[in-house]
């Protein structure tokens, strides 16, 4: 088995198990809280997490329609096709439906498990290939895309964290 | 946390560099082979693959939470 899949998936996993535990508990009130009119809320934040796993997986590496679309997700979530979050103004974080968490969190655990299928789809010579990123209109190396995908969904989630904190304190 | 002493941001980022440089040069001296050693740290014993993810997850919520801070002062993408 290729080397680099044993890190990647634990890192993955860790980042998506932290995630579940620090949404637990959280009130509809709470999870659409915002610090101020231009911060991001939790809600909406974990929809774009689980945006971004879906996209990266199956879209840009495996050249596969989204989940989003394929399995109707943005109808179940009563959103466009094409939404996704990247370069949303303040208003539209505001007005972000105020949708169920568990069925946000239904969409990610596939779109979290089609990432894990991506890795094990993956050889070590693919690392070095690149793949067209239509949405960003740019090539990129799937090595890197591997690398990415921890550090972003990870930023999230520590901003995630962070919102949680600011209400429910430390720990709390 | 409060108690932390006024640093100098300019040596910290200092210290980080020859961390990362230090960092970069462990994984490069790492064999395929060797993903599945143990690391112990007083009770808690880990594999070398689990440290590889872990790193780039911890520092990237710490990332995600300093980007946060900022916005929160200077607004956003400012």
């Amino acid at each position: 088995m290729p080397s680099f899949r044993d890190p990647i998936k634990s890192g993955l996993n860790e980042y998506y198990g932290k995630l579940k535990q620090t949404v637990e508990g959280l009130t509809p009130e709470e999870l659409l809280w915002q610090p101020n009119p231009e911060s991001n809320h939790i809600l909406w934040t974990v929809w774009h997490m689980a945006r971004v796993a879906d996209r990266w997986a199956n879209s840009t590496v495996l050249g596969n329609d989204e989940l989003w679309i394929r399995d109707g997700w943005a109808e179940k979530l009563g959103m466009s096709t094409e939404k996704y979050g990247r370069g949303e103004t303040p208003e539209q974080v505001r007005d972000f439906p105020s949708v169920d968490i568990s069925l946000v969190l239904e969409y990610y655990d596939v779109a979290h498990a089609s990432m894990l299928g991506m890795i094990d789809a993956l050889e070590q010579s693919d690392l070095d290939r690149d793949v067209f990123a239509a949405y960003r209109n740019e090539s990129l190396n799937i090595g890197w895309i591997l690398g990415h995908i921890l550090a972003e969904e990870s930023q999230h989630l520590g901003q995630v964290a962070y919102i949680r904190g600011m209400q429910r304190g430390f720990d709390g | 946390m409060r108690a932390m002493p006024d640093g100098n941001m300019s040596d910290l980022v200092q210290y980080y560099d020859a961390v990362r440089i230090a960092a970069s040069k462990v994984i490069d001296s790492a064999s395929d082979e060797g993903m599945d050693k143990v690391f112990t740290r007083g009770s808690r014993s880990v594999t070398w693959s689990w440290i590889l993810g872990h790193v780039i997850v911890e520092e990237s919520q710490h990332l995600g939470q300093v980007a946060f801070v900022r916005g929160l002062f200077r607004g956003l993408n400012k």
